[in-house]
């Protein structure tokens, strides 16, 4: 299951909110899904704690980049909040991406001098 | 899908109590399944409920957390955009000063035109039965033969019509005696005076008003008496009647003014009365000063507000209808008189020549 605390790695602030808009490219989720859809895909490296899952899915709402709505399961009978991504939160997705990566490309090139081309 | 069926049932940011309570329930749905989830990964329900509150950590902490970023972001918001507000308005002070003297303007403004409207559209006159007054016009035309008529011109709020509210002295007399569908009909003309009191001249907004003006519109003085009939004839003493206002701004609301001298346009006159603060005259909107007799209009009124021409028109009149009288009825009768007068000095017109009268509702003034 989870991974030993001393593999994993502190979330980047921001990172998160990129993470789970990225996460719901894939399709409506709820928290509990979008939760284990990052663990998973990191191999348990970024945990989503859920202090931090629940504000940033309510913040992303606030600013209207996700919407969301009470879904019963199929195979479960239980109600979950699910979350969507927006068309802005689509444009925010890219924004945030590029933002992303600009940042990534930096550290690596003082990191990685050599490398450059 | 039937995942989503319609996007309008997207929630969008609803009340606070509505949100605490979803997101209790979001929490107890994601806990319930974690809990499940072990529950198949072979733990016992009581296990598997501790690993999942476990794994979940404190939801009272995350339930605080999240509150906390609600109110956070709204505060937040709030102050940021006041900080920006205020930075940008000290950034360009003659935008500010220009803003901030355009709302005080703005709502100085709006506060005097309100009272103005008030004035002129919203209240009765004080006066008595206001709505039976009427105010006497007729239709312009060129074919009527006046060489000049003055006095307000409007267009009727019925119909639109272009209308002049004044008549000869002579139609005035002949109408107010002969026109038994109004119980009064009184006379106005304004008229600019110079008065000369304690030492001073100054300009005043006067009018000239019929002996019948303060019984039939049944207005009382505030002290001494208002003008009457017996006034309004040549060789009687000159008398002035002031509104409250004048006595207040250039007698000082002096109780002694009440049968003194003073001189409206060089001519020696006495303070009869002084109205009530609430009457100015038929024209709300307009600050009159006093009121004098029609019978002094010789002496001291311009030379075009003549007693005897016939076709000068500049008498003014409001009409005290008759209970039971329909405005038709009433106008007809003075068109009809008013034919009289008019062939009586132009000879034989023709009926397009002879105006016709409309009756504009009196109650609220011209």
């Amino acid at each position: 299951m989870a991974k030993d605390s001393s593999d994993r790695i502190e979330l980047l602030q921001g990172t998160l909110d990129m993470l789970i808009m990225r996460t719901l490219l894939y399709g409506p989720a709820h928290g509990h899904q979008i939760a284990k859809h990052i663990q998973r895909t990191t191999e348990d490296v970024l945990q989503v704690e859920h202090g931090s899952l629940y504000p940033a899915l309510h913040r992303l709402e606030r600013k209207g980049w996700v919407a969301s709505k009470w879904e019963m399961a199929k195979d479960r009978n239980r109600e979950f909040k699910c979350y969507r991504l927006t068309p802005a939160g689509k444009k925010q997705l890219v924004v945030e991406e590029s933002k992303w990566t600009q940042t990534a490309g930096a550290i690596a090139r003082v990191m990685w001098p050599a490398e450059e081309g | 899908m039937r995942w989503w069926p319609s996007i309008f049932e997207w929630r969008p940011w609803s009340s606070r109590q509505h949100r605490e309570e979803e997101l209790e329930r979001e929490l107890r749905s994601h806990l319930e399944l974690e809990a499940e989830e072990h529950r198949d990964a072979g733990l016992p329900a009581d296990e598997a409920r501790h690993a999942a509150r476990r794994a979940f950590g404190n939801t009272t902490l995350v339930q605080e957390v999240t509150r906390e970023m609600w109110g956070w972001i709204w505060v937040e918001r709030c102050w940021r955009d006041f900080r920006y507000a205020v930075r940008m308005l000290r950034k360009s002070p003659a935008f500010t000063a220009a803003a901030v003297a355009s709302l005080a303007l703005g709502i100085g403004a709006n506060t005097a035109v309100f009272s103005l409207l008030d004035a002129v559209l919203l209240k009765n006159l004080p006066v008595r039965d206001a709505d039976q007054l009427r105010i006497l016009t007729w239709v312009r035309s060129d074919k009527v033969p006046v060489r000049s008529h003055s006095g307000y011109a409007t267009q009727d709020a019925r119909t639109g019509q272009n209308v002049s509210g004044s008549f000869s002295y002579p139609a005035y007399r002949a109408l107010a005696a002969g026109v038994a569908q109004f119980s009064d009909l009184v006379a106005y003309a304004p008229s600019q005076f110079t008065v000369t009191a304690h030492g001073t001249s100054e300009y005043a907004n006067g009018q000239f008003v019929s002996g019948n003006y303060f019984t039939g519109l049944g207005v009382q003085c505030l002290i001494g008496r208002p003008i009457l009939r017996e006034d309004d004839s040549i060789g009687q003493p000159r008398v002035a009647i002031l509104t409250y206002r004048y006595w207040e701004t250039r007698f000082g609301l002096d109780p002694g003014v009440i049968g003194r001298e003073i001189f409206v346009n060089q001519r020696p006159v006495i303070i009869a009365g002084v109205t009530h603060p609430n009457f100015q005259g038929l024209i709300p909107g307009t600050a009159v000063d006093l009121f004098v007799p029609l019978a002094m209009v010789d002496e001291m009124g311009p030379t075009y507000y003549s007693k005897t021409r016939p076709d000068n028109w500049w008498v003014q009149i409001f009409g005290r209808l008759n209970a039971g009288i329909s405005d038709d009825e009433a106008a007809s009768a003075v068109r009809e008189l008013l034919a009289g007068i008019i062939r009586d000095y132009a000879g034989n017109v023709t009926d397009s020549a002879i105006p016709r009268v409309l009756l504009a509702q009196g109650a609220r003034g011209v």
